[in-house]
This record gives C-alpha cells, structure tokens and sequence, in this order.
C-alpha cells in the first residue's frame, strides 16, 4: 500500500468529473488548474499549462495566442494556445526558474502580467473563473472593444 | 552564560532603543517590533517578490501577505486593481512581526544586529529551505531595505529601488 497524498486527492475531486464531449487530451478541461493532475504521476508531466479567454468577463476560449514566458535565468520560451484556448508546456521543452514573466499576444492585442509567476505553473490557481480578493479572474487578452477571427471549428 | 550576558546587554540597550524600535504593547513585559510607518516602503519591495498569489497571496501561509497585485483584504477588492490600502499594509505588517515575535524583540532590541537569526531573513535569502527559493540577495536593494527596517533605520532610497527593480 503506497503513501497517498490526500490534498491532490481533494483537490483533484473538487475539479469535477471529465465532459463527456470532450476526450482526454490538449482540449480537456479549461480553465481548470492543470498541475493539479499533470505532475508526471496522475497524468503528464506539464511545467506551465493555462487557459486563455478572449475577455475577462467571457467564456470564449482564443486560439493562436501566443505565450511568450521569460524565466529568472533570462531563457524566453513560446507557445501558443489551442481551439480551447489551453497551453501547456512539457519539462523536455522548458522548465522555467522562477520567478517568469508572462505576456500574451494575437493579431497585435497584447497583455503583459503585471507581477511576475513566483513558483505555481497552472494559471488557473490564481487566475479562476471568477474575480475575487484572490484571483484576477480568467487571463484574456481583449481589453478594448475588437473582435477575432474565429480560427476554430 | 551567553544567555546571561544577553539578557545583560538586552536589560542595558533596551532603554536606550525604545525610541528606534517600538514596543508592541504597553508596558512592562514589552516586544519590541519595527516601525509600522515605514512597513508600506518594506512592503512595496517585497509585493512582487513575496506577495504574490501564488506565493505568500495566499491565506494558507503562515506569512500572509497582502497588495494591489496579490491577496487583498477587502472582499470586494481585485488583484491588479488600485492601490495596496492601509488596511492591507497593516494586515501584512502584522504578519511580518507575528512569525517569531521573540527573536524579532532581541533583533530589534540590538539595532538589527544579526538579522539572520529571523527566518524571515534567512528564507528570503535563500539560506534556509524555501519553496520560493532565495528572493533577495545579501547586500542587495531588497535586502538592505528589510534589514534597515529591522535596525530601525529604514533606507527608503533602497526600498524605492527595489521596489522599482521588481517591475522591470
């Protein structure tokens, strides 16, 4: 009988149940705390992994965004969001040394996080759904009234 | 001995650094605390190093800190919106000199002599286990704006370049 770890347990229920209509892979779940599962032992080993709204107050996934992350040793690393908006980052790809700074980009809109990323790699565990004292809420990019091209079937 | 010569030397400087490091409550069996006026400069330098959400912006922790870009106080308050609100400095402030109010009160009580003995120092620097890793280094800015605040005599210039230099 191997040692369980009863805080992942929990937190990994609170997470709810997979959506039928969404199969495991790069599209499930956004939103959602990545790293919570994909530590390397419950399911892939991701580094930095999010999701990215069109706007704060949306539920409108982008895709094509660019995630440029810069570490503490300097070392930029670039990725792009999915047709669920998700990113995710793999340790062979970049494993960065906090603290990271963060900006987004598509179609010339762009956002810079204001503080930098001192240790957690899913977006979601700061950045719920909701605003709050504790959270900023979902990451978007569009603050200023535009519309995208819709990429995605 | 050395405990004896301690509590001499602190039952001798103690009068005379009442007025740089402030007693905590009134009067007889005092801990001594650095300034609250000067924390928000201590606090600013620190916001993007240790405060925010996914580090000491957290309620779980046991140093709690709070700002504008992190963890704030008011239930209607959003992270990157406004100013970090005195309420908040002085929630964090109380959180500083809560960790290891003793050791904080002999620290203070000796002008910030040996500021290493906080493991609020020795965690910031990296000396000793810290998820964060080291966040300030010795000598640096950050650094000598945490250990003037202790001594007392809080270098605000370095303050205001550390918390300057956390932004680039």
């Amino acid at each position: 009988m191997g040692c369980t770890n009863p805080l992942q347990e929990g937190a990994i229920a609170d997470l709810g149940p997979e959506s039928p209509a969404i199969p495991l892979g790069p599209l499930h779940r956004p939103g959602q705390p990545c790293l919570v599962c994909h530590d390397g032992v419950e399911a892939t080993e991701l580094t930095v992994a999010g999701t990215i709204y069109e706007r704060v107050d949306a539920t409108k996934p982008i895709p094509d965004v660019l995630v440029r992350l810069v570490d503490a040793r300097g070392t930029a690393y670039v990725t792009a969001t999915n047709c669920a908006g998700n990113f995710f980052v793999r340790p062979g790809d970049f494993t960065p040394e906090y603290p990271m700074r963060v900006t987004i980009e598509r179609d010339g809109f762009f956002q810079e996080m204001e503080s930098p990323v001192n240790g957690e790699g899913s977006c979601a565990s700061c950045h719920t759904n909701a605003p709050g004292s504790r959270s900023a809420g979902r990451v978007f990019l569009l603050s200023v009234a535009a519309t995208l091209e819709d990429r995605c079937p | 001995m050395r405990r004896m010569l301690l509590r001499s030397l602190f039952q001798l400087v103690l009068p005379a650094l009442a007025v740089a490091c402030a007693p905590e409550a009134e009067p007889t069996d005092v801990l001594l605390v650095p300034s609250r006026i000067t924390y928000p400069s201590v606090g600013s330098a620190l916001e993007y190093r240790c405060a925010t959400l996914d580090c000491h912006g957290k309620p779980e922790r046991n140093l709690r800190l709070y700002g504008s870009s992190g963890m704030r106080l008011a239930a209607d308050d959003v992270p990157g919106h406004g100013e970090t609100t005195d309420a908040e400095h002085d929630a964090s402030y109380r959180s500083m000199i809560g960790l290891e109010p003793e050791v904080l009160s002999l620290v203070c009580a000796e002008g910030g002599n040996e500021p290493e003995r906080l493991s609020l120092i020795r965690k910031a620097r990296g000396e000793e286990a810290h998820k964060g890793g080291a966040r300030v280094v010795r000598g640096d800015d950050a650094d000598r704006c945490l250990t003037s605040w202790l001594a007392a005599a809080t270098d605000e210039a370095a303050c205001a370049r550390a918390a300057e230099a956390q932004s680039e």
